[in-house]
């Protein structure tokens, strides 16, 4: 069976792997003591913008999920032993990311913007799943009891932590709407670095 | 004895060891029966990730017991004896709930049982097969890929630590932070893609093609039947009533 990436495509993969793996274990920590608020949320936008960008590099379907595979596996084998958590969340936005980006084959600015919606909100699902493997089906038992416990404590009617949660999910759909676009722009830039002619080439590139 | 006999014979004994498709099977099994197992059928699940550990590789006891989720295991196991259910349990000076001390401890068993089988995995793997088997169901190129990366990465972390350290000491973070943080992407990511074409380049002058080199096959072996025999008798002892 024959790849459907070529051997420049697989290199740009691997760099794209590496840029990505090199920003979470960097730039994580220095957010953390910038004390930026939802840091992980952050790091996540920025994990997918870099994968986003690959993407303008090897405009073929699967090269986002292929760049995020290789940021989990260099995660898990090199950047600091086994670390599922993050493992876990790079793969699933990657997928996300992917799911975003099928409805065309060049990348544009909506595609762009469509899977960095679909990857951060990840952010919100990811302590519910990986806690549900880890726990088992109990945990959602615990959510329950905490969420009236919690309701009881604060004398909030139940509905109020419900639209609590509400707000953060759409928190991410915010970070993920500002990812694409963010991802989008620094995809031109890139090409404008690298000195590629606006217009030319895979990214439709245009001066607002 | 000949050397041909002693090599069949040998060669019989490595098929009888599981190999790498074994071990993922290992860890399939194990957590597939983690998230399946209620009550305190978890301890069984414990128990073959133990067996499988010290059948498949001994450093994944020794990896497990150095990681650094064992805090967090703990305060899961305690702290919610102490804030679930009622408290029907004196144990010192705290009284805690028996239920919720049950299912903590039934939490903390489960997730330490995953974690045994996925360092029985990772110290028993070797990245290239991991590769391997990854480039088995669909990630063709995938060991190219990882290579690449794995050799890029000090090249672009020097990057990002430049373009951090210049930003730094211009007072990028200070204001305007999300400008900051485009310059730093924009940085390291052009600085690095700039190498990639010596990277194709260095390949392409080497005959490097998608496919060829020296084909190392990941084979189904006879160990690998009877490791999935046995999860799957385990499977029936911890899940059938």
């Amino acid at each position: 069976m024959s790849s459907r990436f070529s051997v420049r495509d697989l290199v740009f993969i691997g760099l794209f792997g590496a840029i990505w793996g090199a920003l979470e274990i960097g730039l994580g920590s220095y957010l953390h003591v910038l004390n930026i608020p939802f840091t992980g949320t952050v790091m996540t936008g920025i994990g997918i913008t870099v994968g986003l960008v690959g993407r303008s590099f090897v405009p073929k379907r699967g090269s986002v999920m292929f760049i995020g595979v290789v940021t989990a596996m260099l995660k898990a084998f090199s950047l600091g032993g086994i670390v599922l958590n993050p493992m876990i969340g790079i793969l699933m936005e990657s997928a996300l990311a992917e799911v975003g980006l099928i409805f065309s084959a060049k990348p544009r600015r909506w595609t762009f913007v469509l899977a960095g919606v679909l990857a951060v909100s990840w952010d919100f699902f990811h302590p519910f799943f990986t806690q549900g493997i880890l726990a088992g089906r109990g945990i959602f038992t615990i959510y329950e009891r905490t969420i009236q416990q919690g309701a009881s404590l604060l004398g909030i009617d139940q509905s109020a932590i419900l639209v609590i949660l509400l707000c953060l999910v759409a928190l991410r759909l915010v970070v993920g709407l500002a990812t694409g676009v963010f991802a989008w722009t620094l995809t031109v830039a890139v090409r404008s670095r690298l000195g590629e002619v606006p217009g030319e080439g895979t990214v439709e590139a245009r001066v607002d | 004895m000949s050397k041909r006999a002693i090599s069949y014979r040998l060669s019989i004994l490595g098929q009888l060891a599981p190999g790498e498709v074994g071990r993922f099977l290992a860890l399939i099994g194990t957590v597939g029966l983690a998230a399946l197992a209620q009550g305190w059928r978890v301890l069984g699940v414990l128990l073959l990730a133990i067996v499988l550990a010290l059948l498949l590789s001994r450093e994944a006891l020794a990896a497990a017991r150095k990681d650094r989720s064992w805090p967090m295991l703990a305060v899961l196991a305690v702290g919610l004896g102490l804030l679930t259910g009622e408290h029907d349990l004196p144990l010192g000076p705290l009284t805690m709930s028996s239920t919720g001390l049950a299912l903590g401890i039934q939490m903390t068993v489960r997730a330490v049982a995953i974690l045994l089988a996925i360092y029985t995995v990772t110290t028993g793997l070797s990245l290239t097969a991991v590769a391997l088997l990854l480039e088995r169901v669909g990630f063709k190129g995938l060991g190219f890929a990882l290579g690449v990366a794995l050799n890029a990465l000090p090249m672009v972390q020097a990057n990002f630590r430049d373009a951090l350290t210049a930003l730094r000491l211009r007072g990028g973070f200070q204001r305007r932070r999300p400008r900051a943080i485009r310059l730093l992407l924009l940085t390291t990511i052009t600085s690095s893609v700039r190498h990639a074409e010596s990277i194709v380049a260095a390949a392409e002058a080497r005959g490097f093609t998608i496919g060829r080199g020296a084909p190392r096959h990941i084979n189904w072996r006879i160990g690998d039947a009877v490791l999935l025999v046995f999860l799957s008798l385990a499977a029936g002892a911890i899940l059938i009533h």
